[in-house]
């Protein structure tokens, strides 16, 4: 069964999302938060977090408005100095506070199983939360394109990667976020990215072969 | 494949994603990778890769484990043999200097005032353009010589140099201006060199008769002195720990001369505590002492090699000179200068101690007489022992003769060539200087060649802070008259507001302002990896890839060539950039503002990727003669240049040719490094002399600095000074710091003058005596230096008497380096009484009881004139009475960079606030910072 | 895929449905205490376990490095590394690890302290080869010496009978191991040890002295013993007693401990004190042998020159 369209505008929204979390914040950025939409019933908590994220622009005045303060917001969260309030790392909070601890290992080791690995360009370590989205959108496009075998083995990488390396953390991020008192931009934002992993992490469950031999193809 | 489930929840959609508007957005992308290159990056182990270290300049050559791209473990590489597989305490900490909280991570521009540390993160090209725009004003209104590039204080600096030299300014320099330039002095003179080291470097890589290479383990000298030096703590020469022990055990013996009884003096024969800036007198004494008592008919009194007359120049008018002496009368003590008793009286050694240590030094052979960083390099009149000095090494024989000493700067392998772009400064230039048009050459725009340090061939940085105030005057050369004021300094790895000579001078000439309320230096510029003190006077700050991720070449001192490459082994951390990156960087944006001097072809048409630069700064190397014995290559002929890898000049691969007399192998690159676990070892020989190693003008050793010769009908002047007295003689103008001296010129032979500061030899002093009662002399912690004191697992341990775990229980507000710079981290952390080292004030214990002081007091040191400092005294038996000694860049340390010293910055003295400033010493400019009288109160 | 054979995260996904959202399942810290060690380990982590006492397979030996050949003396640490190659070539048990120090050549430079903190990756307060300084004397009569004081490694060891729970022990090639998960931290050891040789691992990190999160070189495994950890506020070794093992991780793969390798003055030696043709038995049958605390019975397993 092919799955084409729904999973190739993902890739295009993980790129959206890497972007939440990484350095700049940029008028484009914002534009484009701004012109997100979800639509339906099954989407409403999505579109909820999203309007959070809107508001919170439009009452900063705009996006040129925006990013002296977002920028500032982002520093103080997920970049320091000393340790960071919400730091968007795998291995801080599931690695026992740790920077490059065995979570980074296993993601790193994660991008390499898919045949993957960030652009060298990038200096950040493999964990870190807009990596793990922007691999999300890889294995999201391969999941929408190709031999069955191969759409259906990126399928389930796909929900490996969500349930193992970023369900068991991004609440507990989250809470950080709420404990720093993060400006509702980033609490809408935080938000988004959660909503979208658990729409997604449900959706590809249901779409994983239940005939037992899960195990043998993982 | 089994029944798939209908779904019965839809896939959430989200509208309004274009790929070309996300595109636009810059997100990380990820590349695909093959399957074989997938696998073996999965499984792949750890990794040991070769690189070079950076915590001191010794830069030995290390192996870093890499696991999973991190560095986890530094070991010393066992295929160079400067270091033979050894690491100090320093090189094995380099992770907590690679991997700091502190480092600086982003480029960062200055809001606020200067010295304030306020900053904020910027993007590179924001940095970068900041930097150009100001360069390329700078070169518009006053010309590119207002720009200085002050390469500090890592020895790759060639790709710094080549962006100055490029842009138009003559003014880049490095670390070697403020670190020992007097004690360099005699070598320089008599060799054309700069280094002389003991031969104790072992493995030696000697050609054996049966015409094979060997490494040589064998020990040979019977004499080692030390004076005013502590390798020991210094590991700056690595191999001197080693060598010096194992020569010992093979029947050396050591003497140590030093008013404190350092680790090196732990293991002498003999610690001879001598009174700080002494040495000049001492090393007077012991040639005197020789030179009336030689007798080459007495065994037992055969002191000099007079062989060495054949292979040197002038010794009849150098000893004439010092001869000349004896016939006068030392104001200060009313004895003939330079015997024993007038020595005895200036030094505080007894006459009989100094007699058996010149006769002892005389008589055995082979020897090595060694000085060092404080003992003379920071004496106003250091140059004065280290031209007696090296008289000494050579009459006595033990010049390149096995077992004596090596000039280590003049057998070393050649590096930077072409790549450092000094050929830019024989450019030609225009200026108006008093209205007419004048032509010269680029080089000929130096502030201090041409300005008031003539003879200072490592630049004066310690007197940048006055003319960044009142500007440069030319007094030399074809430009002589123009002026030019200091508007930018640009900074790299150095941290001259704590080394550059006085803290407070440096603050002053950072921090003044015009009648307009601008800055006078418009443009101040700090690229490194620790933050430190000059950072906070910076208006923008680049973060420099730290050792273990960037590509490059060092200055190293080994007894005969060799060079190991500095290689990437981790990815560069956060946003850091190599100085390659940034050289190309900053000559990309003045390019793009319309700089008509830096040219794409000498830059990034030239150099496609990072190794590129340095394969051609290795290109010339090793660059030394054939010449020795040994013969280090018996079937290559002998006198020849050599230049090539050390396989292919074995091997015979090679073009020779008779006009140019060179030898010319296979070229060295960084992958023929990358290849042979990073290091090319080329083999030792000795006596490489007269012509040889030798870089002087008449290729013999030379007593004699300026003197004319008639060569082939021609009249030729020779000597190290002849080029300088020139300048003097077309401009009229006598450099004032020699001036001062009394000199019109700098001297043809042996020279004498006093050190300042010093009540106990210069009677301009003697008022001080009783109301500053204490020298104050500087030293080495080589755990503390000014910038890796951040480094937790170095301030944890004692060394010597100047570095103790001492605090008191501590409860501080934390300051960490963030992306906008220094910024408090809201947590409140305490460290607990004596866990951690501070830097204290070395004192006798006999002179705390006096004045009621017990270790741990408190007490504050003040100069005449005026500057204070205070910190904990450290009332030890292991000093000579009436000196203190406080370790160079151990307090006083402002910058939160720093880590917990920041926070003991009140209670640990900064010995470079009590230095005076115009106490520059008068050849080279180097501080005088051990020249100082203090007086000491309780607080 | 390791999440396909788990049965927790198998288990957590398909509980029905309901109201609950996924993620917030996966949230408890229980949860992710569980998926962290069974899931996210990767290879290495898995082993666990302290090694048996077995010689590295040959395959598993570094090669020596490739000098020049030695003429008037010879390359210590090639020296060493050679002998070091026989010794494991012998049945564990006629093995006997030895290391001697030069006091005459140490030149108190602190590198071997700090080249074993970054070997076995110790954390603040512990080292396990710290440096003493001795000075005696008043001036101009003075004397210092350093002696770097490791484990001894002790034939007759006092910490191991007092040990409650059998944590340590002596191996049959003379070192005194310590077994992390049996180790209950009573610090009993620690005290019986009359050159206080051991620490106790309170768990603190770097990073709780200056800023940010703990750092890679801090999280990186350790190899001691054979077995990598990567330390953790809530695993062993912290909470455990702690010593110097002669770095016998290295050892077993042919190279030398760290300590070693490293040293300044090429003071320190190491070897197998029961092969006779050893460079570590040659130099112990110098009449400038001594041990520290002779008096106590201990006999040390490290000797100094004097």
């Amino acid at each position: 069964m092919t799955l084409s369209t729904p999973t190739h505008d993902r890739t295009l929204l993980y790129a959206v999302l890497s972007r939440l979390v990484s350095y700049p914040v940029t008028t484009d950025l914002l534009r484009q938060v701004v012109e997100l939409d979800v639509s339906g019933p099954a989407g409403r908590d999505a579109a909820g977090e999203l309007r959070r994220m809107q508001d919170a622009i439009s009452a900063l005045g705009g996006a040129d408005a925006a990013i002296e303060v977002l920028n500032r917001e982002a520093t103080r969260l997920f970049e320091g100095p000393g340790q960071p309030l919400a730091p968007p790392f795998g291995s801080f909070y599931l690695s026992g506070g740790t920077l490059m601890g065995p979570e980074a290992a296993a993601v790193r080791g994660a991008y390499l199983d898919a045949g993957f690995l960030p652009d060298p360009s990038v200096h950040l370590p493999p964990d870190h939360l807009s990596l793990e989205l922007g691999f999300l959108g890889v294995l999201a496009g391969r999941a929408g394109d190709g031999p069955d075998a191969q759409m259906e083995s990126a399928r389930q990488a796909w929900w490996g990667f969500i349930a193992v390396h970023l369900a068991p953390w991004l609440s507990l991020w989250q809470a950080d976020l709420s404990r720093a008192e993060a400006h509702a931009f980033y609490l809408g934002a935080a938000g988004f990215i959660s909503e979208i992993l658990e729409a997604d992490l449900a959706w590809l469950d249901e779409h994983r072969p239940n005939d037992g031999k899960a195990a043998e193809r993982g | 494949m089994g029944a798939i489930t209908l779904s019965r929840r839809g896939f959430l959609k989200v509208a309004g994603l274009s790929a070309v508007g996300v595109g636009a957005l810059g997100y990380t992308t990820f590349r695909s990778l093959d399957p074989v290159e997938a696998e073996e990056l999965r499984s792949a182990p750890a990794e040991l890769k070769y690189t070079a270290d950076v915590m001191c300049p010794a830069e030995c050559g290390i192996m870093v484990k890499v696991e999973n791209g991190i560095a986890s473990a530094v070991y010393g590489n066992p295929y160079v043999p400067y270091n033979a597989a050894t690491i100090c305490a320093k090189g094995a900490s380099g992770l907590q200097m690679v991997y700091n909280p502190n480092r600086i991570k982003y480029p960062m521009i200055r809001v606020g005032e200067r010295g304030e540390g306020k900053f904020k993160r910027v993007s590179w090209d924001e940095a970068i353009a900041y930097i150009a725009d100001r360069l390329t004003a700078i070169k518009r209104d006053y010309g590119p010589e207002s720009v200085i590039m002050d390469a500090g204080d890592v020895t790759d600096r060639d790709t710094y140099w080549r962006l100055a030299f490029a842009y138009g300014t003559p003014n880049a320099t490095e670390h070697g201006s403020i670190c020992d330039t007097p004690r360099r002095h005699g070598p320089k003179l008599m060799f054309g060199g700069k280094r002389v080291e003991p031969d104790i470097m072992r493995p030696l890589l000697l050609r054996q008769p049966d015409g094979t290479l060997k490494n040589d383990y064998s020990y040979r000298t019977k004499l080692i002195i030390y004076a005013g030096w502590n390798p020991f703590t210094a590991t700056r020469i690595n191999y001197e720990s080693r060598g010096t022990v194992e020569a010992k055990l093979a029947g050396a013996k050591l003497v140590v001369i030093d008013p404190a009884f350092s680790n090196t003096a732990a293991k002498a024969d003999k610690w001879i505590p001598i009174r700080p800036g002494t040495d000049p007198d001492l090393f007077a004494a012991i040639l005197r002492y020789i030179l009336e008592n030689d007798d080459p008919d007495d065994p037992s009194r055969r002191y000099i090699d007079w062989s060495f007359q054949d292979a040197s120049v002038g010794w009849t008018e150098f000893a004439s000179a010092f001869r000349s002496w004896w016939r006068k009368t030392d104001p200060i003590n009313g004895l003939s200068y330079f015997t024993p008793e007038w020595a005895a009286q200036r030094t505080g050694i007894a006459a009989e101690q100094i007699v058996e240590l010149a006769h002892e030094y005389g008589i055995t052979k082979p020897a090595a007489l060694i000085w060092g960083m404080h003992g003379t390099g920071h004496h106003y009149n250091g140059y004065i022992p280290s031209i007696i000095g090296t008289a000494l090494n050579v009459i006595t024989g033990n010049f390149d003769a096995p077992g004596g000493v090596v000039d280590t700067e003049i057998t070393k392998s050649d590096k930077g060539g072409k790549a450092t772009g000094k050929d830019f400064l024989k450019r030609e230039v225009t200026r108006t200087v008093d209205g007419k048009t004048v032509t010269g050459t680029q080089e000929e725009l130096h502030m201090d060649r041409f300005g008031d340090w003539v003879a200072a061939w490592d630049d004066v940085v310690g007197d940048y802070p006055r003319r960044m105030l009142e500007g440069v005057t030319l007094r030399q050369g074809p430009f002589r008259g123009r002026t030019y004021p200091v508007k930018a300094y640009i900074l790299r790895t150095g941290n001259s507001v704590i080394t550059g000579s006085a803290t407070w001078k440096w603050q002053e000439a950072l921090t003044a302002k015009d009648d307009q309320g601008a800055y006078k230096v418009d443009l101040v510029a700090y690229i490194d990896t620790p933050f430190l003190e000059s950072g906070m006077y910076a208006d923008v700050i680049l973060p420099e890839a730290s050792y273990l991720e960037r590509v490059s070449l060092s200055d190293v001192y080994p007894s005969h060539p060799m060079i190991w490459l500095r290689d990437a082994v981790i990815d560069k951390q956060f946003e850091s950039r190599t100085p390659f990156e940034i050289m190309i960087a900053l000559a990309k944006a003045l390019v793009e503002r319309g700089d008509p001097d830096i040219k794409p072809e000498d830059f990034w048409e030239k150099y496609a990727q990072e190794a590129d630069f340095w394969t051609e700064a290795l290109a010339g190397a090793p660059g030394r003669p054939n010449v020795g014995r040994p013969l280090p290559y018996p079937n290559l002929p002998e006198g020849f240049k050599l230049i090539g890898t050390p396989d292919s000049l074995e091997a015979g691969r090679v073009e020779i040719d008779p006009e140019n007399k060179t030898i010319r192998g296979e070229p060295v690159t960084v992958e023929w490094l990358r290849e042979h676990h990073g290091v090319a070892v080329w083999p030792m020989s000795y006596h490489r002399f007269p012509g040889g190693i030798l870089k002087t003008s008449s290729k013999k050793i030379e007593f004699i600095w300026d003197w004319t010769e008639t060569v082939e009908g021609e009249e030729k002047r020779f000597g190290q000074y002849a080029s300088y007295n020139k300048l003097i003689e077309a401009s009229g103008n006598v450099p004032p710091p020699i001036a001062a001296l009394g000199w019109q010129k700098y001297p043809k032979t042996f020279y004498w003058f006093e050190t300042k500061w010093n009540f106990h030899t210069n009677p301009e002093y003697a008022s001080y005596r009783d109301r500053y009662p204490f020298q104050l002399t500087s030293g080495r912690i080589h755990h503390a230096m000014s910038g890796t004191q951040m480094v937790d697992w170095l301030g944890r341990f004692m060394v010597e008497d100047t570095w103790l775990p001492i605090n008191d229980a501590t409860t501080y507000d934390e300051i960490n380096i963030g992306p906008d710079g220094p910024t408090p981290t809201g947590r409140k952390l305490t460290i607990a009484p004596n866990t951690w080292a501070l830097g204290v004030i070395q004192m006798n214990a006999a002179d705390a009881r006096g004045l009621g002081f017990k270790t741990g007091d408190l007490i504050e040191l003040e100069t005449p004139l005026g500057y204070k400092a205070r910190g904990k005294v450290n009332a030890v038996e292991t000093i000579h009475p009436g000196v203190l000694r406080v370790a160079f860049g151990a307090g006083g340390r402002f910058s939160p960079g720093l880590g917990k010293n920041f926070y003991f910055k009140d209670v640990t003295p900064n010995h470079n606030e009590l230095i005076d400033p115009e106490a520059l010493s008068p050849v080279m400019g180097q501080p005088a910072f051990a020249d100082m009288l203090v007086k000491v109160t309780r607080v | 895929m390791l999440v396909a054979n788990n049965p927790d995260v198998l288990a957590g996904l398909d509980t029905d449905a309901s109201r609950r959202k996924f993620l917030s399942r996966f949230a408890s810290a229980t949860f992710a205490g569980l998926v962290a060690p069974a899931v996210l380990l990767t290879e290495f982590e898995r082993k666990g376990g302290p090694a048996p006492a077995a010689a590295a397979a040959p395959a598993d030996i570094v090669p020596l490095p490739d000098l020049p050949d030695a003429i008037a003396g010879q390359d210590l640490i090639l020296r060493m590394m050679v002998d070091l190659r026989r010794a494991l070539e012998k049945p564990i048990e006629q093995r006997r690890w030895a290391m001697i120090i030069d006091l005459r050549k140490c030149t108190g430079c602190v590198g071997c302290t700090i080249a074993c903190v970054t070997e076995n990756k110790l954390p603040p307060g512990i080292a396990y080869r710290p440096v003493l300084t001795e000075t005696s004397g008043t001036y101009p009569n003075v004397s210092r010496r350093f002696v770097p004081r490791p484990c001894m490694q002790c034939d007759q060891p006092p910490c191991v009978p007092v040990c409650p729970v059998n944590a340590t022990w002596k191996r049959p090639d003379g070192i005194v191991a310590i077994d992390y998960d049996k180790c209950i931290g009573c610090r009993y050891c620690i005290t019986a040890c009359p050159y206080s040789a051991r620490s106790f691992d309170s768990g603190y990190f770097y990073s709780d002295f200056e800023g940010g999160d703990p750092q890679p070189y801090e999280t990186v495994a350790a190899h001691e013993y054979n077995t990598d950890r990567i330390r953790r506020r809530d695993a062993a070794p912290v909470g455990k007693a702690r010593k110097c093992h002669f770095c016998i991780h290295r050892v077993e793969r042919g190279e030398l401990p760290a300590c070693i390798v490293s040293c300044m003055g090429r003071a320190g030696y190491f070897g197998d004190a029961n092969d006779s043709t050893s460079l570590v038995s040659e130099l112990l049958g110098q009449p400038n042998v001594m041990r520290l605390k002779e008096e106590l019975g201990t006999e040390p397993k490290v000797y100094y020159l004097v």
